[in-house]
């Protein structure tokens, strides 16, 4: 973005009108009470065209103009393409793959041709090579699944699952594109690969240059030899060299990429740093104080908050200072979560000390909280606060992860029995509302006994702050933001006597609260991805 | 008329469909109008305009098969018309009191928050409708590219080209002088 755009985008941002939820509310309801009255019948009508101002005249002709324009452009551009060749054919021979003809699995032998439209998957050890029509090449590893189409300026591979390297040929004026479910790649000759996982996908260059949408993402990213770009930042990021060591061409992938890497200048990119950041851990069996638990970053952009535990008349909200992050008593687990945008739940391994365990104690002085595992406070300011974005912060806590507490983690993907939250047979009952999102917390409500999850976000949120013991995924198709407070049931909030009840208990108590407050239900799944973070290593930091 | 029952068109009393139609909508086009006409007053009477129709007149083709962006475009439609009429009012009102600049000053400085403010809302009175949409959604409703092609029915191409648009012709509109932008 240019600076005219930047300061366009900041006079927008600085002087649009905004009308708080509470106005908005109050005028809606006298507009109501005013439609509810006979005064109704006195009210005057607007004649204003509700869908469709009336266009000049001159709008009309270069409307049409226009159209003419694209048919005649689109007639020329149809010559000057030359229709792709959409289909591949397989030429390995020690490769078990198949194609899916009306929902059963037929194989496909070496030499035999695929068409478009063709669900294709591999299964064995061996990966799988495809020459397409057009001279390209596409390596699929096992466990893979793709289908090959027409694009409208030339052929799309659709990876639905596994990875693939690309060895696109030189395609002229036409395309070729990569597309998982959440990005597209389009090249026009290069190497590369495509990964489609359940956390996300990832593309990373060889050679050449390839350009990546990530849906929702803004602008395509151009991507150079070694460069790779991810769909979800919680996904590991692994050299290259690493990625494609699955091909049974890897040696030569590797050659051309340090052929490529060797012309293009390197550049390190700057890891991002705390200008100071304090730890303290606080020693087991310490009384901890009533005050919330967990820890927020706040940047020019927002907050980000992971809320641990909340205690009467404690203040259910930590407020960090803009550019800094707080944290009060949590256990590394916490902060690998808070770090890598997950949950403490899907944290696993490491030394005893980092897994969170606490234990609530109640004196006549009121209800304290006890880590039995090493719990810390911690403060981090960055260089520069008044700009600074709440996703540098992140960064910043993952470089200090890494330096103060010596973290190292790998990736596991698992699939868990778990939940879906669905829409019940009543009808959605949430109130959308236009305002910033506010990460779900849980507070007690005013007579101090029961615990209330408040929160004004989108669903997935909501989802991830639903404590049953097993995964949940949002499968509601809403995609506003919702203001809510659900009533937290005892049994989830506290558990009873003896511990926690069963996930499926809980789930069904959740369940009956959310189809009666938010007319939503949660519905039990066989199988449910889960990205776990699996921590090797993890230090006591040096105090400071 | 459509299958869809929400109006007790024959007597213009508020059911109560139309009612629970009120209550979803109603905040989502209270903030549309307010982010384009910049007045609470204005906001209130676009949502009174706009639900006062549909209550006289029943609900259009087109509303039942997608209620919210029906609504929003009759948001945008109507707020646009209101501050049009609203500056037509000011141009007046200022050609009247050219011999009183004092006077001038002070009817502007009451009527906005922020010479800023005036002036994106008079490049905004500028723009196609359609830009206004995109802008609306972009900004006030922090929707993504893809929330806004599901919410307007259009390509996630064509959104793209006319929010690029929309912010390059408000870039021209606001660097111009406030007497110029016309």
């Amino acid at each position: 973005m240019n600076r005219s755009q930047t300061e366009t985008d900041e006079v927008l941002k600085r002087s649009w009108p905004r009308a708080s939820n509470e106005d908005a509310e109050a005028a809606c309801e006298r507009v109501l009470n005013r439609l509810k009255s006979d005064v109704q019948n006195e009210l005057p009508e607007s004649r204003v065209d509700f869908t469709a101002l009336p266009r000049p005249a001159w709008k009309r002709v270069a409307a049409v103009a226009a159209v003419a324009a694209v048919l005649i452009g689109a007639v020329w551009i149809g010559r000057a393409l030359e229709t792709p060749r959409v289909y591949a054919v397989l030429e390995t021979t020690d490769s078990a793959v198949y194609r899916t003809v009306d929902g059963k699995d037929v194989p496909v032998h070496a030499r035999e041709r695929i068409e478009a439209q063709q669900v294709v998957h591999s299964i064995g050890a061996n990966d799988s090579i495809f020459a397409l029509g057009d001279g390209s090449r596409v390596e699929m590893r096992s466990k893979s699944e793709l289908l090959l189409e027409r694009a409208p300026d030339g052929i799309r591979i659709r990876l639905n699952r596994g990875d693939v390297i690309v060895s696109a040929a030189k395609q002229g004026r036409r395309h070729l594109y990569v597309q998982t479910k959440d990005m597209t790649v389009s090249v026009v000759g290069t190497v590369f690969l495509v990964s489609a996982g359940g956390r996300g996908s990832r593309v990373a260059v060889i050679e050449g240059v390839v350009q990546a949408q990530v849906e929702n993402a803004g602008s395509p990213k151009k991507l150079s030899p070694g460069e790779q770009v991810t769909t979800n930042p919680t996904m590991p990021t692994l050299p290259v060299v690493e990625e494609i060591a699955w091909s049974r061409h890897a040696p030569e992938h590797l050659a051309l990429l340090e052929q490529a890497l060797a012309k293009v200048p390197q550049q390190t990119p700057a890891r991002l740093e705390f200008s100071a950041a304090s730890i303290r851990a606080i020693p087991p069996d310490v009384l901890y104080p009533n005050k919330t638990l967990g820890i927020v970053c706040r940047g020019v952009d927002g907050q980000d908050r992971l809320t641990t535990g909340v205690f009467v008349d404690a203040d259910p909200l930590i407020v960090a200072p803009q550019g800094r992050c707080i944290g009060h008593g949590v256990p590394l687990q916490v902060l690998v979560a808070f770090a890598y945008g997950t949950l403490p739940r899907y944290i696993s391994g490491g030394p005893d000390w980092v897994q969170a365990r606490s234990t609530l104690i109640s004196t006549p002085d009121g209800i304290y909280f006890k880590g039995v595992s090493k719990v810390f406070h911690i403060e981090a300011a960055a260089h520069d606060p008044a700009t600074v974005t709440k996703d540098q912060l992140r960064q910043m806590f993952q470089t200090m992860l890494a330096s103060r507490f010596k973290l190292a983690f790998h990736h596991e993907s698992q699939q868990s029995p778990g939940y879906a939250l669905v829409v019940a047979k009543s009808g959605s009952k949430l109130k959308e509302v236009f305002d910033k999102e506010e990460t779900p917390i849980p507070v007690f409500g005013s007579d101090k006994v029961q615990l209330i999850l408040k929160g004004r976000s989108r669903l997935d949120k909501l989802v991830n702050a639903l404590n049953i013991g097993l995964p949940i995924i949002n499968k509601t198709d809403l995609t506003g933001i919702y203001e809510y407070e659900i009533p937290i049931p005892r049994r989830i909030a506290t558990g009873e006597r003896g511990g926690l009840s069963p996930p499926s208990d809980r789930a069904s108590e959740m369940s009956n609260v959310l189809e009666d407050r938010l007319g939503l239900r949660l519905q039990s799944e066989k199988s449910v991805p889960v990205d776990m973070i699996v921590i090797d290593r993890g230090e006591e930091p040096s105090p400071n | 008329m459509s299958t869809l029952t929400v109006f007790n068109v024959a007597n213009a009393s508020v059911t109560h469909e139309f009612e629970k139609v009120f209550r979803e909508h109603s905040s989502f086009v209270y903030h549309t109008a307010h982010s384009v006409t910049g007045r609470p007053e204005d906001a209130e009477d676009v949502v009174q305009t706009i639900f006062l129709r549909l209550l006289r007149r029943g609900f259009p083709p087109g509303f039942a098969a997608n209620p919210k962006a029906y609504l929003y475009r009759a948001a945008i439609n109507v707020s646009l018309d209101a501050v049009r009429l609203r500056r037509r009012d000011r141009q007046i009102a200022q050609q009247q009191l050219t011999t009183a600049p004092d006077a001038a000053r002070a009817a502007n400085s009451l009527e906005f928050e922020s010479d800023e403010r005036r002036r994106l809302l008079d490049a905004l009175a500028q723009l196609n409708p359609r830009m206004v949409e995109v802008l609306v959604l972009h900004y006030e409703h922090d929707r993504s590219d893809a929330e806004i092609t599901k919410l307007l029915g259009k390509s996630r191409g064509a959104i793209a080209v006319t929010l690029y648009r929309a912010r390059a012709r408000l870039r021209k509109l606001l660097r111009t002088g406030p007497g110029e932008n016309r």
